[in-house]
């Protein structure tokens, strides 16, 4: 009925409001440029070299002048034993045996801005350690200091060499190539200067926001994915050249092979492509059944996917399970077996897509706070295999064994020692499982922990709020805590989130003991049996009561085993059916509860709604005055029944 | 053929009915040795869900949760539990080899034993098949590594063309050969040991060349026939455990007691058929060579 009447007044100010909104929203949906290249690169498969000529044009959006660039040539850490990612993957001993044509390196022909030749005053540094042979940064002193605001237009020509795939570039064979991570890419500069750290074992990337436009050269039968949009294509002799285009991104990725499989699909005005390897073809739907599951539930959370393409790639060798701008890569178990209730494929296109929004859109700096992507993408992984799968069995579901995406997580936790904070920088960590462990399954779990806590609705308005804001931008930990305490007020949620970044450590409360008797006369000196019966000490505090109540004090130890503090509920159940329920704010060590009520105390339970996850001992969280045996009793009869059978194999051979 | 195969199943059966004390004497070392390598999960269980409603989830469903938790609570439970085992399963297998001796000797006579003869016997022949067992690792191995390259070749061959079911087939085949393989180098030993007690044979390598010469000796596919039919009745054992176990499966005390009952009473069938084994094949000994002492069919109904 108010639409009819609704006044013209109204009416131009809602079209004028939804004018200048969406403008605003439209200037906010796109980045800011900072770092764009304009690239022709062409593939030798034959000598797994990419020539690679074009422009950077960078822009200084600082208010800082500089009178250097830094530069990643991330590709020299494949270059010999001795760069620091090397060293770093080699203390293990391994990749010693790489053969002399396997390893990977860039060279730099040329670097001009106009006429001046900055390869005359380059050099390698080192900020992260103290390697002089680490060849993947390069410094280069300009001729005249770059101003804010300021652009410059450099000219640079390359030859890269792929290594046999290693940290997910490269070649496998003689014709599947993953080529990533093999360009010069111009550092962040920040407010305090350059942030471009070397390559290390543990670490990804970060880069400005821009515009790349690359022409790629490939062998005439190969079939090509890659960052952007393919803009044309055409045959030229032995080669295909095809023209690539994306906007708002920091990185620009491509596969060559003659061997994938090309399947296509479509959400909303996104276009699907899958690329598979040979033998995988039966999976080629679930990845495409994946994408879209993917981009559907990411676009109801924090907005729709904003690029025209994503292509998914099922890589050979170790080149698996990454993401690039548009452009993810996944790997296939057990060829065509893959039981439908093992989603291996699910969970992989769900966490490289997750990444389109944090890393691809929600620029984090992933060498110093990898949590912020990888960690926030692996709850929404979590989340995203509650919502279409159900909370129970919803990673693996095969033969009656289930586990879910967060026990996995989960486990990883209980199993895995990591002895770091979240917040390290990621070559810092004692070794990758501390990294890994830390940056993803600690925070997926801390945050569906806190997700639970406060609310799921108030806690995604504030993960879209957070993605609005930082989109195309680079957050840091404090732009997450401060919105955080802004929109979710409660102090203990922040207060363990902080705790989760900085302390290295486990969450566990349990209840340690429980007792209940019933309740005596009073006794001793100031009793005597006549007068302890009239006593009005003895007259019932609380509950239901007629004066031949029978009594029962009954009391409940709660304890913290682990550092993280949370508040946390205990639940007491009676012998008659009443519950009483008790909050602790979880700070102490212990806390006693102490009850008088007309029932045995039968049992008391910390956390019972199972809010948190992160938990990692749900065996203490109850305990039963009465013994619980059964349990007991079947799992040592299984295992005994478990152990004649092995014997009986075993005497198989006698 | 056909029928001498079936009557030495049904006379392996009656044998091993027969020698009924001999399957406690298998079966019972196995519990022990169970239930000692058992204790440290008992203790772990007992403390961390025997006073917990947790203990009502896992008779309900063992869940891989409940591990997680179970080994972040206890570290070193776990590879504890594993080296146990392993060594109940060695100290098995010598038992097993002790026993073996007897057990034969006791299936190739007609009147059931005391049971310290059938010890004796075993300890007679126990240097014997302990022999027997170490010269059968290098042929396990052996036919393992022969079905594996034969496997590979398949394989290779097979992925020539693109089909996925060739892939499979390629792959089946593959663990087919070395299941084949496995079988023929067990069922040789087996024989051997047979031989060795049939003619009282101490010499490992005397009864292997007996073995090969007996199986070879044109009573290859009727011994091969009773291996496959024992083995029937194996897979039909298990299959029934299934069936019940997967019936009995429930967290109220009545079912967690029957379980365990049909768990072991399945264990017990499992020896059974082990000896049933030996039984039938020693029936077929003495059906394929009337002249030596007659297996006599007097006594069976006694
Ligand atoms: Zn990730």
């Amino acid at each position: 009925m108010g639409r009819k009447r609704m006044p013209r007044v109204a009416a131009v100010f809602l079209v004028a409001g939804w004018v200048v909104c969406g403008r605003f929203a439209a200037a906010a949906v796109t980045a800011e440029p900072v770092a764009s290249y304009v690239l022709e690169a062409r593939l030798h498969a034959k000598e797994k070299l990419v020539h690679g000529r074009g422009q950077i044009l960078w822009r200084n959006a600082t208010d800082r002048t500089v009178e250097t660039l830094q530069f990643h040539l991330y590709m020299n850490a494949f270059r010999n034993s001795e760069s620091s990612f090397m060293r770093e993957l080699s203390w293990r001993g391994r990749y010693r045996r790489r053969k002399p044509h396997e390893w990977g390196w860039i060279e730099l022909d040329t670097l001009r801005w106009g006429s001046y030749d900055l390869l005359v005053n380059a050099r390698f540094i080192h900020p992260d350690d103290d390697n002089e042979l680490d060849r993947t940064v390069l410094e280069v002193g300009l001729p005249r200091p770059v101003g804010p605001g300021d652009s410059v237009r450099l000219n640079v020509v390359f030859r890269t060499k792929l290594p046999r795939i290693l940290a997910r570039t490269g070649y496998e064979g003689e014709d599947f190539f993953f080529v990533a991570q093999w360009f010069p890419k111009v550092g962040v500069l920040e407010p305090g200067g350059w942030n471009c750290h070397q390559f290390h074992r543990n670490s990804e990337f970060y880069a400005d926001f821009g515009t790349y436009d690359v022409r790629l050269i490939v062998p005439r039968d190969a079939v090509v994915g890659a960052t952007g949009l393919l803009m044309e294509e055409h045959a030229l002799d032995s080669v295909r050249v095809l023209h690539y285009r994306a906007e708002n991104v920091h990185d620009f990725a491509f596969t060559a092979s003659p061997l994938y499989r090309v399947y296509t699909d479509s959400f909303g005005s996104a276009e699907i492509r899958v690329l598979m390897q040979k033998g995988h073809e039966a999976q080629a739907r679930r990845h495409l059944e994946a994408a879209k599951t993917a981009m559907r539930r990411f676009g109801e959370w924090f907005g729709p996917y904003p690029y025209p393409v994503l292509t998914v790639v099922d890589t050979k060798g170790r080149a698996g399970g990454m993401e690039y701008p548009t452009l993810i890569t996944a790997g296939v178990l057990f060829g065509p077996w893959l039981p439908r209730g093992l989603r291996t494929v699910e969970a992989v296109v769900f966490h490289e897509f997750g990444h389109q929004y944090w890393y691809g859109m929600v620029a984090n700096n992933e060498f110093e706070e990898a949590w912020l992507d990888e960690g926030i993408n692996s709850y929404c992984e979590v989340r995203l295999f509650e919502e279409e799968y159900g909370p129970r069995g919803n990673l693996l579901d095969v033969l009656g064994q289930r586990l879910s995406d967060l026990e996995l997580q989960r486990m990883q936790l209980q199993l895995i020692p990591a002895p770091d904070p979240v917040l390290r920088k990621a070559w810092e960590f004692v070794d990758s499982q501390s990294y890994s462990v830390n940056s993803y399954a600690k925070v997926a779990v801390a945050l569906t922990t806190v997700e639970r806590l406060a609310g799921e609705e108030r806690w995604l308005a504030f993960l879209r709020k957070y993605f609005e804001r930082w989109r195309f931008r680079h957050p840091h930990t404090e732009d997450f805590l401060s919105l955080l305490r802004e929109e979710i007020p409660e102090p203990a949620y922040k207060g363990f989130l902080r705790q989760v970044l900085e302390v290295p450590g486990h969450l566990d409360y349990g209840v340690e003991r429980v007792s209940t008797h019933r309740e005596g006369k009073p006794l001793g000196v100031d009793f005597d049996v006549a007068a302890a019966e009239t006593d009005s000490a003895a007259t019932p505090r609380e509950g239901r009561s007629s004066p031949d109540t029978t009594w029962y004090r009954s009391e409940v130890l709660l304890r913290r085993y682990g550092e993280f503090q949370l508040p946390v509920e205990a639940l007491l159940l009676f012998a008659n059916g009443d519950t009483l329920r008790f909050s602790w704010d979880g700070a102490e060590r212990w806390h006693r509860i102490q009850v008088r009520h007309p029932a045995r105390l039968k049992a008391a339970v910390i956390d019972p709604e199972g809010k948190i996850p992160m938990d990692l001992n749900e065996n203490n969280n109850s305990r039963t005055v009465e013994p619980r045996r059964r349990g007991v009793w079947k799992l040592v009869a299984r295992w005994v029944y478990w152990l004649q059978g092995m014997f009986s194999l075993a005497s198989f051979l006698s | 053929m056909v029928s001498g195969v079936w009557s030495c199943y049904a006379e392996g059966w009656r044998r091993v009915r027969r020698h009924f004390r001999v399957v406690w004497l298998f079966y019972v070392p196995g519990l022990v040795l169970a239930y000692f390598a058992s204790m440290p999960l008992g203790k772990a269980l007992q403390r961390s869900i025997g006073h917990s409603l947790a203990s009502d989830r896992v008779a309900a469903e063992l869940s891989l949760r409940f591990l997680g938790d179970l080994a972040y609570e206890h570290a070193g439970l776990f590879p504890t539990l594993l080296a146990l085992a392993a060594t109940g399963a060695a100290i098995y297998l010598l038992t097993v080899t002790f026993l073996l001796g007897g057990a034969v000797r006791s299936l190739l006579l007609p009147e059931p034993r005391p049971v310290f003869e059938v010890l004796s016997d075993g300890a007679r022949f126990f240097g014997c098949f302990l022999r027997l067992f170490l010269i059968s690792l290098p042929a396990y191995a052996a036919a393992i590594g022969v079905g594996f390259l034969v496997g590979k070749g398949l394989v290779a061959l097979f992925s020539l063309s693109a089909s996925p079911g060739a892939w499979v087939c390629a792959r089946v085949l593959a663990v087919l050969g070395i299941l084949s393989g496995l079988w023929f180098v067990n069922l040789v030993f087996d024989y051997a040991k047979l031989l060795a007690v049939r003619h009282e044979e101490h010499r490992a390598r005397g009864a292997l060349r007996e073995a090969v010469g007996f199986l070879f000796g044109g009573r290859f596919w009727r011994a091969a026939g009773l291996y496959g039919l024992v083995l029937l009745t194996g897979a039909l054992a298990l299959g029934t455990y299934n069936l019940g176990a997967a019936v009995l499966d429930g967290p109220a005390p009545a079912r967690i007691a029957l379980l365990i009952v049909w768990q072991q009473l399945f264990v017990l069938i499992r020896v059974v058929v082990k000896l049933l084994f030996y039984g039938a094949q020693a029936s077929l000994m003495g059906w394929a060579e009337p002249r030596m002492e007659p297996v006599e069919p007097a006594g069976f109904l006694a």
